[in-house]
């Protein structure tokens, strides 16, 4: 069937409905995503990038024998 | 405009986290109690300014003296250190006597005079094809090439590179300490260089690979044909060289000071060192510093075959034997 505007889609649902009862639309609604904490993460990305990362330091290795 | 001050809210957020992170990396990661494989040079920058070091002994010195293929806790610095003895161990594997030269001047730098200072002397470096002759450990280096004297580096090769990148790397290292300590604070959290580096060393373990490779490195007299080099010392050596100035330094600032002559394994190395050129290098080393006032620990013959894992390291047992002996020997 072809939603032209004026025919409701069976199970189709109200935007309101879905921000209001989808799981991923309820967090992406809430505070967790204000700027302040999307800041936090993205500095737990760069540490975590820091601490995780590969160790590309030229540093003496010992040699055993 | 909306998306602006969004965004500007968002990078505020990142740097005060940044920062605050930081604050509790500078106070918070713990001092461990020697340094670590690849320790950074704001690590050992940290190590020298926070830890009163003037009512120490400082210890420098190479792998021999470090603790190789031991645990921490089971070196023979450690063991003093647990026993009482106030002392910092700042030596660590790669080192030589160019190192503890540069390491003096990295104290002194920082206006630290050390209650006493003590490194080990270990002949093997004294050979040109030693892959430590001529070089300065990189944070070493990093934090006391410009301090050097023209001559002195004229004889070292500059391992630091002197791109635009490095550059900036290390400007960033010297004012995020948690950039800077990367390197301390993955083998503090991992065991190992990186987390990569801990998840082969497990697959390594799992897969019996690590127990082939230690099969396969035992430690054989023809592993070490070559490591000691018995021709003559001149001053045309560049650890010779070093030699002089550490003694000089070390008389001329009146610090108490102790060069101890790495314990070195005869048993396995006789056909190669058992001969009057390696004792007149000993001696020649010897009348270098006792020239300068220094008191000389001779631990060269002082060991058994069976308290060395190789040439030159020690066994658990070997480094409580060396904790024995420098409780015996230096004052309290």
């Amino acid at each position: 069937m072809i939603d032209d505007g004026n025919v409701e889609v069976p199970g189709a649902r109200d935007v309101a409905e879905v921000l209001r009862t989808d799981p991923i639309a309820r967090v992406l609604g809430t505070r967790l995503t204000s700027p302040w904490v999307l800041g936090i993460v993205l500095a737990a990305i760069v540490i975590a990038m820091i601490v995780l990362g590969p160790s590309t330091d030229s540093r003496f290795i010992y040699t055993d024998f | 405009m909306r998306f602006v001050a969004l965004l500007a809210k968002v990078l505020l957020s990142m740097a005060l986290t940044l920062v605050l992170v930081d604050v509790a990396v500078r106070l918070m990661l713990p001092r461990e109690p020697r340094l670590e494989d690849s320790f950074s040079a704001a690590y050992l920058q940290r190590a020298v300014r926070g830890d009163g070091l003037e009512n120490r002994t400082v210890f420098v010195g190479d792998s021999a003296l470090w603790g190789y293929r031991v645990g921490a806790g089971d070196a023979a610095l450690t063991r003093l250190s647990h026993d009482g003895v106030p002392i910092e161990n700042l030596s660590f594997e790669g080192g030589s006597v160019a190192n503890s030269y540069a390491l003096l001047r990295v104290l002194d730098v920082f206006g630290v005079r050390p209650k006493a200072f003590v490194f080990n002397v270990n002949l093997k470096e004294f050979n040109p094809a030693d892959n430590q002759y001529r070089t300065l450990y990189p944070a070493v280096e990093q934090l006391v090439w410009n301090d050097l004297s023209p001559a002195q580096r004229s004889l070292l090769t500059q391992t630091q590179r002197q791109t635009l990148d490095a550059r900036i790397d290390r400007a960033v290292s010297g004012v995020w300490a948690l950039y800077g300590m990367r390197s301390d604070i993955r083998e503090m959290l991992f065991g190992a260089a990186d987390a990569a580096g801990a998840v082969a060393a497990v697959t390594h373990g799992l897969s019996g690979e690590s127990a082939r490779y230690a099969a396969s490195h035992k430690a054989t007299p023809d592993r070490f044909l070559g490591t000691y080099n018995l021709l003559a010392l001149t001053d045309a050596n560049v650890e010779v060289n070093f030699l002089r100035a550490l003694a000089a330094r070390l008389e001329r600032e009146h610090i108490r000071a102790y060069a101890i002559l790495t314990p070195t394994n005869h048993g396995l190395l006789h056909d190669y060192i058992d001969v009057p050129e390696y004792d007149a290098q000993l001696s020649f080393v010897t009348r270098i510093l006792k020239a300068q006032g220094i008191a000389v620990l001779n631990y060269d013959r002082a060991f058994a075959p069976s308290e060395f894992l190789d040439n030159d390291h020690l066994t658990t047992a070997g480094n409580a034997h060396l904790a024995t002996l420098l409780r015996r020997d230096l004052p309290p």
